[in-house]
């Protein structure tokens, strides 16, 4: 049954997944929890270089493309990482 | 028959463009801009203060919407050999230029008359600014036309060697797509929305001058070398969906 | 590994004989990437812009987020993303003799239908509760900026359809197929930015 998964399907399953625990961990936090913040834009982030690399197919891309793409992630979650925890 | 200096011409009307109506916006020291908060005195002080940095500035920029008119009538008669003979896109990129050129002409002009009677009433100077920059960073339908117009014309070109790389059809649709947030300024006085926010202007500014920019570097590009043969003009402009 | 596994794992792109040799190729084509990464980036300008107006008033922003529906934009992620699960599908079947790659974009098209209407439902029920993007800043760029990614995804929709209807074709040309793998990595930007969006103004106190 598992050779039958797909790279791609097995991909989804993991981020409908992580979908999933994101909205039991997001709503069921009591308050503003800092920790909690930051672990949810983590996971945001892992699951759109998932779908960058796995859907658009960045993994099989040349360097220069995929160097642009994991930099605008990389880039976008410290940036945002720093204006959550400083603004 | 065409002529190699005009077009030359023509392509380098986007730089033209840009330093002028950026220098222009330097002389009446509105970059950054003047904020949509400001009280009518502040604003009245502004014009008190540098009366003829704007009048200056409204000339430059005159100069600089005229600019608009010869890069938009060679992207259009590109437009037009990719078409051919029925050429709507052609003819969209055309009113889109002449739209503007009126785009820039009309706030400009407002701010030339403001800035001739700085003594006037802070309320009427208020206004003036208001009627000025409302339009000169709203007016976003002419850009997008000539965006989109160019980058459908360029994505659909099936010529063997085209003069422009596809990338700048998708630039086009990525510049249009910059221009839309500044539709919304009339709801902010502040925040990124408003007429001196990061998306209305700072981003729209910096796509609508990059915009000009590129296009009329690769218009440049596009130009043919001296003593090339004339192209053959065919229609081959033909989606298969 | 079996021939039906390799067969399973065959990446979506293929390879281009006359390519590079190490089989890298871009997906969809190169001038398509400037428009996907400058959207990204402006989309990036938003992101940064929930959290900077959240940092000017936290309690502010908690207390408007409440006032939201996070569930149904739980189902609007998994819809968004088994919409890229079928389309990855659809592009991996298109051309093989059969009507499963046409099939399987009618299906994103109706994941599609399902965010939207979802949406809309959303939206009504906020300005019903009285919520509207005049109630404050949390409000505004709610409604702003998940209603810029609505139209993004009103333009998915659309381009969606059409490749419902290119992957009828029994041999789709090979600008056809340039033209299939452009829409789907657009819809994947669709779902990729909503990723991000959903969290930050749901989820994230």
């Amino acid at each position: 049954m598992l050779a039958r998964i797909d790279r791609q399907t097995a991909v989804w399953m993991f981020l409908v997944a992580a979908t999933v625990a994101t909205a039991v961990l997001g709503l069921e936090q009591h308050g503003g929890s800092t920790a909690v913040g930051l672990v949810l834009l983590a996971i945001a982030f892992v699951k759109i270089r998932l779908v960058a690399l796995h859907f658009m197919e960045i993994r099989e891309a040349p360097l220069a493309l995929r160097v642009l793409v994991e930099a605008y992630v990389g880039v976008t979650f410290v940036a945002l990482v720093g204006i959550y925890l400083l603004a | 028959m065409m002529s190699r200096p005009v077009q030359i011409f023509c392509a380098c009307s986007g730089f033209m463009l840009v330093v002028l109506l950026f220098g222009g916006l330097i002389a009446a020291d509105w970059i950054p801009p003047l904020s949509p908060a400001e009280s009518a005195d502040e604003v009245a002080q502004r014009y008190a203060d540098n009366a003829n940095g704007i009048r200056l500035g409204a000339v430059l920029m005159l100069f600089g919407a005229g600019f608009t008119v010869p890069l938009g009538a060679l992207i259009a008669a590109h437009i037009k050999r990719i078409e051919g003979d029925f050429s709507p896109l052609a003819y969209i990129q055309i009113i889109g230029s002449a739209g503007g050129l009126f785009a820039i002409t009309l706030p400009v002009l407002i701010f030339g008359a403001a800035a001739f009677r700085p003594d006037r009433d802070p309320e009427l100077l208020q206004l003036m600014t208001d009627l000025g920059w409302v339009p000169f960073i709203i007016n976003g339908p002419p850009a997008i036309m000539q965006a989109v117009s160019f980058g459908v014309a360029i994505l659909s070109d099936k010529r063997e060697n085209p003069p422009f790389p596809r990338w700048l059809g998708y630039f086009n649709f990525w510049a249009a797509f910059c221009f839309l947030p500044a539709f919304l300024l009339l709801f902010f006085k502040t925040g990124p929305f408003a007429w001196n926010g990061l998306l209305s202007f700072w981003l729209a500014a910096a796509l609508f001058g990059g915009w000009f920019l590129i296009c009329s570097v690769m218009l440049l590009r596009a130009v043919p070398p001296a003593g090339a043969a004339p192209e053959v003009r065919r229609p081959t402009a033909v989606t298969s969906l | 590994m079996t021939a039906e596994a390799a067969d399973l794992d065959r990446p979506v792109v293929v390879p281009d004989p006359a390519g590079p040799a190490d089989g890298r190729r871009i997906p969809g084509e190169e001038g398509l990437w400037v428009f996907i990464l400058g959207d990204m980036a402006v989309f990036a300008l938003f992101f940064g812009t929930i959290l900077v107006t959240r940092g000017q008033d936290p309690s502010m922003f908690d207390a408007a987020q409440h006032h939201l529906h996070p569930w149904l934009g739980i189902v609007n992620t998994a819809l968004l993303l088994t919409g890229s699960l079928f389309v990855v599908h659809g592009v991996r079947r298109l051309g093989d003799g059969t009507p499963a790659s046409s099939r399987l974009f009618a299906l994103t098209l109706v994941c599609a239908l399902g965010f939207a209407a979802i949406k809309v439902t959303e939206y009504t029920m906020l300005v019903g509760e009285g919520y509207t993007g005049a109630t404050n800043d949390f409000f505004m760029y709610y409604f702003v900026f998940t209603g810029i990614h609505l139209a993004h995804l009103v333009i998915g929709t659309v381009i969606v359809a059409f490749l419902v209807r290119v992957a009828a074709r029994p041999e789709p040309t090979a600008g056809q197929r340039k033209f299939v793998e452009c829409g789907a990595i657009y819809w994947h930007m669709v779902d990729l930015l909503w990723l991000v969006l959903f969290p930050l103004l749901y989820l994230i106190r």
